[in-house]
């Protein structure tokens, strides 16, 4: 069960709120520094956090540097897309990116509700 | 009554234990505060034109090494505490990781490499045109795996910057501690000793002197390389520990789709890269250290897809150069090392200190294999990540870069076999031991040095050098011919693709001696072109001078006889200078919109 304060709930808040910040922000054209901070903040780390928590990586760490990794990879294959789509638009690929984030967010948030209370996780790996 | 006695006598030694804890952490993070504030001491004092042939270490202040000391000496006494925190220690390696690779964007305050600014030039060509051309002239290649340079296009138009060269130079700092953090995940998954992974992440700063955490597609793979590898190897291993709890399916499924992702955006971003991730994975899974035994397969399919179709325009051309590389060890080996017989001394000393540390650091790493094999240890894996990148020397089409590159890939698992030798997983906290690895770290950090900034006075570009690099891109006309001393300076950042290149440095000796011979009428034959070009220019800044003198490549006077003969010559034209940099054109050139 996910209640309000949750690290799932201020997760899938964080993240969700950050792309719809950053579309708005970058259709406003807000200039700097608001925009340059907000932009690379969402698109560099948000969407790979949506994500990750699904995992929940062992350590503060490795969580950040996992959202940094699969952000950048999802920023990859979107605007890859776009580009080999012949549908080069920097702004559908930000709306595109906010979308997957908050698909993540949810799905994270469905995790967390089905798992019910959850504990100190313990599976490291090795 | 006993009861209450015993609370009493235990009570003192546990807060006396709770304050030595607190004690120990506090007094290791008021010195790596005095550190800090050390190094930012030293930004203030660096004179980066004063610079020598040994590169950035030449102009580097006492209070710079004071505060490398300082940090060196209060690793070892918190590695010698039996009551540091995990937290703790690996925060050490980060802080290092900071201190050195935020020099560079704070100091140069451009990105360093001229390849950083070519990227940037990609990253420009679809920023203006939305596409990609796999059949221009110039680093075609990059048009058939535009993954990173898309990304980028995207994220400095949305962010509204004019260029991804207003963010580029702190790349290097960002990629190097993500690469950081993940190799520190990834040795946890050789061992659980808090002191032997730290050790292993601090070897890692030292050791990666190979500079290719810029901004850069190798950049950003290598950090999802060592990601993959991190998820392979702790979640999915060959022979789960008895005691490692089963992740649960769902978390299973996003693990592999983590994988997933970041092998498909390897593949589409890079070409070694996927290369050298296929031969660690097959390694990995014939020796059965992972039980996700499908993904050589996976990759090898998402590969060839690639190669073939999404990048046929580049590697039909290319594929047949590229198989001619396949068994080149020795001739690869021979071009990766500087003609002595032509760089300055203080480039001879640079090299030979980079491959005596890197043979040090490997011996380090090779010791530490018969170490942890003397105390039964088995680490396969760790010893799969450390060889088996080395197998591309043969087998690349990178040819003199290779041997570089291998040494990148095989750093985590050399950097955990180092730890192993200095601190033996299992080993408590001892003083003789923590003093080991302080000393060990001093030569270190002077090889490490001069092998990761040795090269730091050609490598680093001034703003005047970016000024007339700017002017030429901004005024030429499309279809001019640039001639350049040599490809070592801010270049191909903007419009790229309207221009013809030719780098002196690149030409024949016998032409060179040709030009050299005779500067003004050799230059004056190749300006004149005008059927071919729409106009002409020859630029040449103080980074060309210094990298062409310092290896050798144009001799006697090099470019500055070049620069000097044309000045005084009224064929030719300055229309653009400054301290760093000069840029000609014919002065019977109308200019083409340049003067």
């Amino acid at each position: 069960m996910s209640c309000p304060g949750s690290p799932v709930v201020i997760r899938a808040l964080l993240t969700t709120l950050s792309g719809l910040a950053a579309v708005a922000v970058v259709l406003g054209d807000m200039g700097a520094p608001v925009q340059p901070v907000l932009v690379l903040w969402f698109v560099l780390v948000c969407p790979g956090m949506a994500f990750v928590g699904l995992i929940r990586p062992p350590s503060l760490l490795f969580a950040l540097t996992l959202s940094i990794a699969v952000s950048c990879a999802l920023a990859v294959m979107v605007s890859q897309a776009l580009l080999f789509a012949g549908a080069w638009s920097p702004v559908t690929g930000l709306v595109v990116l906010a979308g997957l984030t908050v698909v993540g967010a949810g799905a994270d948030l469905r995790a967390a509700r089905r798992a019910g209370p959850v504990g100190v996780d313990t599976s490291e790996g090795r | 009554m006993s009861a209450t006695v015993k609370s009493d006598v235990r009570s003192p030694t546990r807060e006396e234990a709770a304050r030595r804890v607190r004690t120990g952490w506090v007094s290791s993070l008021v010195e790596l505060g005095v550190a800090s504030s050390l190094w930012v001491l030293t930004l203030s004092l660096v004179d980066v034109r004063a610079m020598t042939d040994l590169g950035l270490v030449s102009v580097l202040p006492w209070t710079a090494w004071a505060a490398l000391a300082v940090v060196a000496l209060s690793f070892a006494r918190a590695l010698g505490r039996s009551t540091s925190p995990g937290w703790l220690l690996t925060g050490y390696p980060l802080v290092l990781s900071l201190l050195v690779f935020c020099t560079p964007p704070i100091l140069y305050g451009t990105p360093r490499y001229s390849w950083a600014w070519k990227h940037a030039g990609i990253v420009d060509f679809i920023d203006r045109t939305g596409a990609v051309d796999p059949q221009v002239d110039v680093l075609a290649v990059y048009h058939s795996w535009p993954g990173f340079f898309a990304a980028n296009a995207m994220l400095s138009d949305l962010a509204g910057f004019d260029t991804s060269l207003s963010y580029a130079a702190w790349a290097e700092p960002i990629l190097n501690l993500l690469a950081l953090s993940a190799v520190l995940s990834l040795i946890r998954a050789f061992t659980t000793d808090a002191r032997t992974i730290a050790v292993g992440g601090w070897l890692f700063v030292l050791g990666n002197w190979v500079g290719q955490g810029y901004f850069s597609p190798q950049g950003i793979n290598f950090v999802w390389y060592l990601t993959v590898m991190t998820v392979l190897l702790r979640w999915f291993p060959g022979r789960p520990a008895p005691s490692t709890p089963d992740p649960g399916a769902a978390r299973r499924v996003g693990l592999c789709a983590v994988v997933l992702l970041l092998l498909v955006s390897i593949v589409s971003t890079h070409q070694l890269t996927p290369v050298i991730t296929l031969l660690v994975l097959t390694a990995l899974v014939v020796l059965r250290q992972t039980s996700l035994r499908v993904l050589p397969s996976f990759l090898g399919v998402v590969l060839g897809a690639w190669v073939l179709y999404v990048a046929e325009p580049f590697t039909r051309t290319e594929l047949r150069e590229a198989l001619s590389e396949v068994g080149t060890v020795g001739s690869n080996l021979e071009s990766t090392l500087i003609g002595y017989g032509t760089a300055t001394a203080g480039q001879i000393l640079v090299s030979l200190a980079t491959r005596v540390f890197t043979v040090g650091f490997c011996l380090m790493a090779a010791l530490g294999v018969l170490t942890a094999w003397r105390s039964g240890r088995r680490d396969h894996a760790a010893l799969v990540l450390a060889v088996v990148p080395f197998v591309t020397v043969g087998v690349s089409t990178y040819g003199n870069e290779v041997l570089f590159r291998a040494y990148l890939f095989a750093m985590p698992g050399l950097a955990f076999f180092a730890a192993v030798l200095l601190w033996p997983p299992g080993t408590p906290a001892v003083r003789r031991r923590a003093a080991l690895v302080g000393v060990v770290t001093v030569p270190l950090m002077v090889g490490s040095g001069l092998a990761q900034f040795g090269n730091d006075r050609q490598y680093h570009f001034t703003p005047e050098e970016v000024a007339a690099a700017e002017f030429v891109y901004d005024n030429a006309p499309p279809g001019s011919l640039l001639i350049e001393g040599s490809r070592n300076y801010p270049s191909q950042f903007r419009n790229y693709e309207r221009f013809t290149y030719v780098p002196i440095a690149r030409e024949d000796p016998e032409d060179i001696q040709r030009i050299l011979d005779d500067p003004v009428q050799a230059m004056s034959r190749w300006m004149s072109d005008t059927d071919t070009y729409s106009a002409s220019y020859l630029i040449i800044t103080r980074s060309q001078i210094v990298a062409t003198t310092a290896l050798g490549e144009i001799p006697g006077d090099g470019l500055i006889g070049i620069e000097a003969a044309l000045r005084s010559s009224p064929e030719f034209r300055v229309v653009f200078e400054n301290r760093d940099a000069t840029v000609f054109e014919l002065a019977t050139d109308s200019g083409g919109g340049a003067s």
